[in-house]
């Protein structure tokens, strides 16, 4: 290897079970392979081993969950949820080395994340999304009574739903849906240009949220979903790093490339979904730091207005945010009203300054699937908690 | 129960609009006892590939000197490529398909692509066109690849193709790599299998990277991303004398309104020939308002490049769309 080369190898077991109308399916696979880089020149893509003299040594992946098992759970909860839904299960165990120059001693860093997705039908014939994903085995986390109790009651809302009317009502946003929020509007603004062009250093010290607001990332969070102490660029992560303060965006997250192009430290940042794909500056786990509101007042506070149970299909395009309102309720006279609305968020990227209040605890969302240039991540976390704006655009 | 194998290799150079090269060697083996399962692996490649590095940079020269006067600091991608499936039923081989193909691309325009190693003589301009040699009054057509990005959006704003749509195998494509054989085969070959678990493997097969995200969450296995049926029902006509023909097109935000804003790459045609887009224009334009103002096809359909924000980038055969808008109308001041 020369001084001017960065090689990537990685194996990963993986399995996919599919449980729809066509009664269950299952992929098994075994993937080794990897990614040579020569600094400004050359990039090779290989199955199998490292060619000569690139040899890493690459231990065995952990053993994935019983297939029976994760099949039986995914039949079952297609059973409890209605012969249309549609529901995919997906595994991964990994283990990946990275070395060259700027990176530390290569050593193997082990993954295992899982993802459920797919549709839900309800009886009364609805579509709902699901999306959970997450660290570790997953076949466990399938049939936790907590969430399908959850999922249950969200069904059971959604049939009852009417279409929202187009408005920007005040909202307080559940845990999940700000997540969803901070993620698209504050994270991915946060995040350096990809291949490292158009540098985006201009954003430092933007307005991105209401003064109230701090987030941070951090890639060894207790609980959260991403978890590593060394990024896909071999750069060691030094733990939680503030990227908004009061606001205002602070620090750019950074893979070593885009680092390098905007002349700033790599922050442990770059993450790839595969081996063969070049690492992305993205998120590990955002957390947004609570306030010191109940979510009952929060609602309280609203007075009139709706309150954002659940948002699926976040994106963000240049300067607009948009999400499906997969579930809402109206807030009349400071109370939740059991009335319940569908729709879609359709938002500016500034959405965030119109925070006004933050609850008082911070949870994990459950679905930490996030897509960016075509690489799909399992363990993008978002710790929010219950969020109250002073106006949410939404439309039918 | 048949047992079925399926071995593809794929070997490739591309050479980027700025000369660097990037190669792919890869071995992926499909295996099947029974239906609804598929056990797939990653081989290390068997053979080497040294003359489409050769290939792909002479043909990059080629057409960077026969471009340069029109692309000046701009360049066009090339990809030299060949794939290989072969395919066992109980041991015995029923398919062998050896294909080398060359891919060419001004942007996302797709400019050649196809079995064998030689481009088309000829450039689809033969000057630049500069924004203010737009006229109000032509009109707007959209090339294959603007298509696909049209009915993309289109698909994501009603949550998937037109229910009536017939739904396309995944697996046929016009890109060597994501096309695969597999669903050629005869059923009795296949021992019964359904044509989606044969797709879902090829799909796998075509691209290892999806082996290690979350199904079921990008368009994958799905058919999704075509141009709907009734775009095939429009009369075949011949493209205007003169027009503005949209190649390529990229969401770059939404107004207030919910209309969304395009950047484009596009030529200007007129009697002196076509003339290439200098620097991206602005559309203005809901997708299913610009699709509905189709009203005929110019010419055979031809590869474009879809595009999605988290999925694969996808090669589809789509036709250059002629329609009743015009440039007054549809670019964004």
């Amino acid at each position: 290897m020369t001084a001017a080369e960065v090689v990537r190898v990685e194996r990963a077991l993986g399995a996919v079970l599919l449980a729809d109308g066509g009664g269950g399916r299952a992929h098994r696979t075994d993937f080794h392979g990897g990614r040579l880089e020569r600094a400004g020149a050359d990039v090779r893509i290989f199955s199998g081993p490292p060619p000569a003299p690139w040899r890493l040594p690459l231990p065995d992946p952990e053993p994935l969950d019983d297939p029976g098992g994760a099949a039986a759970a995914l039949a079952a909860l297609r059973t409890r949820f209605g012969r249309g839904s549609r529901l995919h299960y997906t595994q991964t165990s990994s283990v990946r080395v990275v070395a060259g120059p700027g990176t530390d001693d290569p050593m193997p860093q082990r993954r295992r994340v899982w993802s459920l997705t797919g549709d839900l039908r309800t009886r009364g014939g609805r579509t709902v999304p699901v999306g959970r994903s997450g660290r570790g085995p997953g076949a466990a986390r399938l049939p936790e009574p907590a969430w399908l109790d959850t999922i249950g009651r969200l069904l059971a809302a959604v049939d009852r739903a009417e279409p929202l009317e187009t408005g920007a009502p005040p909202a307080v946003l559940s845990p999940q849906a700000a997540g969803v929020l901070l993620h698209e509007a504050a994270g991915h603004f946060a995040e350096g240009a990809a291949d490292g062009t158009p540098v985006l250093s201009h954003r430092l010290r933007c307005r991105v949220a209401g003064e109230l607001v701090c987030l941070d990332d951090d890639p060894l969070a207790e609980g959260g979903p991403a978890h590593y102490d060394r990024d896909d660029d071999g750069i060691t992560a030094l733990g939680r790093q503030r990227i908004v303060v009061d606001g205002v965006l602070v620090r750019q997250l950074h893979s070593a490339a885009s680092a390098a192009r905007a002349g700033a430290m790599p922050t442990a940042n770059g993450r790839a979904a595969s081996v063969l794909q070049r690492p992305l500056p993205r998120m590990s786990n955002l957390i947004c730091r609570p306030g010191g509101t109940a979510v009952d007042e929060l609602v309280e506070n609203v007075g009139h207005g709706l309150f954002v149970h659940r948002l699926a299909d976040g994106i963000r395009f240049g300067d607009t945010v948009e999400a499906r309102l997969v579930l809402g309720e109206l807030i009349r006279s400071g109370r939740r009203t059991g009335n319940y609305v569908t729709g879609r968020v359709r938002e500016r990227a500034d959405v965030l300054t119109r925070i006004v209040e933050l609850g008082d605890r911070g949870e994990f969302t459950d679905n930490a699937l996030c897509g960016k240039d075509r690489q799909m991540l399992f363990d993008v976390g978002t710790c929010a908690p219950a969020i109250r704006f002073s106006a949410l655009r939404c439309t039918s | 129960m048949t047992a079925i194998r399926v071995v593809r290799r794929h070997t490739a150079v591309r050479v980027s609009p700025t000369g660097l090269e990037s190669r792919t060697d890869l071995a992926l083996r499909a295996e099947s006892g029974e239906p609804g399962e598929w056990r797939l692996a990653a081989d290390p490649p068997d053979r080497e590939e040294a003359d489409q590095a050769g290939r792909a940079h002479t043909v990059w020269r080629v057409l960077a000197e026969k471009a340069r006067p029109v692309l000046r600091e701009g360049g066009l991608l090339v990809e030299a490529g060949r794939t290989a499936t072969e395919i066992e039923c109980d041991g015995r081989t029923v398919l062998t398909r050896d294909r080398a193909y060359l891919l060419v691309r001004d942007g996302d325009h797709v400019l050649h692509l196809g079995d064998g190693t030689a481009p088309e003589d000829a450039l689809p301009w033969v000057r630049a066109a500069d924004p203010d040699e737009i006229r109000a009054e032509d009109p707007v057509l959209f090339g294959p690849s603007a298509l696909l990005a049209l009915t993309a959006a289109v698909h994501e704003a009603r949550g998937g193709p037109a229910p009536d749509d017939p739904a396309a195998p995944p697996a046929e494509s016009p890109y060597p790599p994501h096309d695969l054989s597999l669903p050629l085969l005869p059923p009795e070959v296949t021992g019964g299998r359904s044509r989606a678990d044969l797709d879902q493997a090829c799909e796998l097969l075509g691209d290892p990277a999806l082996w290690l995200v979350p199904h079921g969450t990008f368009g994958e296995f799905a058919a999704g991303d075509r141009p709907d049926a009734d775009t095939g029902q429009l009369p075949v006509t011949a493209p205007p004398a003169r027009a503005l023909v949209v190649d390529s097109l990229v969401p770059r935000a939404r107004t207030a309104g919910g209309v969304l804003d395009w950047t484009a790459a596009y030529r200007v045609r007129d009697s002196t020939g076509t003339g290439r887009g200098t620097g991206p224009l602005r559309l203005r334009g809901a997708p299913a308002e610009l699709l509905a103002a189709a009203e005929a096809r110019h010419g055979p359909r031809r590869p474009g490049l879809g595009r999605d924000p988290i999925g694969r980038a996808r090669y589809r055969l789509a036709p250059t769309l002629g329609t009743s808008l015009n440039a007054g109308r549809t670019l964004a001041p």
